[in-house]
């Protein structure tokens, strides 16, 4: 009789423990592959969302799965639940991603549905992730670092290779356009160079004379044919002149002008 | 490719510390403002001095449009701080429509570098568009804009979600502290049975 209370008991707590295990509260999680905490967006970008998840237990059918983003905008905005893609990945429809009205921390949350593909979520999300992001200001910065410096030359001469400007584009969109014109060389008391004896290129050590290595500066700008001109883009630009024969002696200045726009 | 563009960097780095920082930045976008005929409405921009010296940037307006602009002259620009640049569109009302309803122009904002045998200026460009609703002039639609997002830093995502006893890394402890239960219940119960005394009938 005892024998057989005991193997009553061991059976019932044998059947919890397994039970326990095999019947477990299924796993769900959510994950934001993209964009990642700290990312940085502006008020131009559109952002897409896209992640993973992970359904272990209970209705493991991927299909009656899906997610619901919060963009972390302000008036805040839900995207329609998106089920899963595939196999446990997700990721925004286009016409759901998100453009960012104003700057600023964000957080955008992903939540994880099991009715979601059915238009309805009656029940509490079963996962949920979320990821801090930055929107800033869309910006375009041009630099031109050093000035040019030729040095005293005779007439009938022609500068040597090297003599550069470095461009560069420290903002955080794409310049789209990029220009480059000039002034005629202006002596001190009287006296000028004509503009288009200073002439420019993209590559260093061309011949002054070939007009299609080297272009002739001008008073009207001319584009430089290296946009769009990416965010930490960097061209160097290399200038020769040629001083004309009988140029008059003195001290000549030439200004140079480099026009951007991110329009 | 990688060395070049690491001797670029150096270099660029090595030119901001021995001379002053010259960069001159602009929000992106074109400024529409719109107006009708006998009206007046504004805009602006944002200027930038990425530089470490506080500047004053000569402005001006050209193009149809510049007729109808008023602008400030000059701006002082601090460095690292936005400004604005206020843009007012007047149209008058004589205006006749000649030029249409949605009138172009551009506003250039220039900064001039240092003084030397070849001075080099940094000039921004930014498109000004008035539209004049009696003309046709009106704003466009909402377009989805084409710029892929640019990543400039990386982080560690922040899960929030919950994880069950299925995915639990302390599961096997939790199976553990089940079985060490299971045991000291089955022991416990026999070592309540050896001492029970046994019952006596009367």
């Amino acid at each position: 009789m005892r024998k057989l209370f005991d193997i009553i008991i061991i059976s019932i707590i044998t059947s919890a423990l397994v039970g326990s295990i095999v019947f477990a509260q299924p796993a769900r999680t959510v994950t934001i592959s993209s964009p990642t905490s700290g990312q940085t967006f502006t008020t131009l970008d559109s952002v897409t969302a896209s992640g993973g998840a992970t359904i272990t237990g209970g209705d493991t059918n991927y299909e009656h799965y899906g997610v619901k983003v919060t963009w972390g905008d302000t008036p805040d905005l839900t995207t329609p639940c998106n089920p899963l893609a595939s196999d446990y990945t997700w990721t925004t429809s286009p016409s759901n991603n998100h453009v960012y009205s104003a700057t600023g921390s964000k957080t955008i949350t992903a939540k994880l549905y099991h009715t979601c593909v059915t238009g309805s979520e009656p029940s509490p999300a079963e996962a949920t992730q979320t990821v801090d992001i930055q929107i800033l200001t869309p910006l375009c910065t041009l630099s031109a670092i050093p000035d040019l410096a030729f040095g005293p030359m005779n007439p009938g001469t022609t500068s040597g290779d090297g003599i550069s400007t470095a461009l560069h584009n420290t903002g955080n969109v794409n310049i789209n356009t990029l220009q480059i014109s000039g002034v005629n060389w202006q002596k001190t008391g009287g006296g000028t160079i004509p503009v288009g004896a200073t002439k420019w290129a993209l590559i260093d050590g061309q011949n002054y004379d070939d007009s299609v290595a080297m272009k002739a500066l001008t008073t009207s700008g001319v584009s430089l044919g290296i946009t769009p001109f990416a965010k930490d883009a960097y061209q160097d630009v290399f200038f020769k002149l040629r001083v004309p024969n009988d140029q008059s002696a003195g001290d000549y200045t030439q200004q140079i002008t480099f026009t951007f726009g991110c329009d | 490719m990688k060395i070049k563009k690491l001797f670029a960097t150096t270099t660029i780095a090595f030119l901001l510390c021995v001379s002053s920082v010259f960069a001159l930045g602009m929000t992106a976008g074109p400024v529409m403002i719109v107006t009708d005929v006998g009206s007046t409405n504004s805009s602006y921009f944002g200027l930038i001095n990425n530089g470490n010296e506080t500047i004053t940037v000569k402005i001006r307006a050209e193009g149809d449009a510049a007729q109808f602009l008023e602008i400030p002259a000059t701006l002082e620009l601090v460095p690292k701080k936005l400004t604005n640049v206020d843009v007012k569109a007047t149209i008058p009302s004589a205006y006749d429509g000649s030029l249409g309803g949605n009138i172009t122009g551009f506003i250039y904002a220039v900064q001039e570098g240092a003084p030397g045998q070849v001075q080099i200026n940094i000039q921004a460009q930014k498109t000004v568009q008035i539209l004049i609703p009696k003309y046709g002039g009106k704003l466009p639609e909402p377009k989805t804009p084409t710029q892929t997002p640019v990543q400039t830093t990386t982080g560690e995502n922040r899960i929030t979600g919950f994880t069950s006893l299925v995915s639990n890394p302390l599961l096997p402890f939790s199976i553990g502290a089940v079985v060490l239960v299971f045991f000291v219940f089955v022991i416990s119960r026999r070592f309540d049975i050896s001492i029970k005394p046994k019952e006596v009938k009367k």
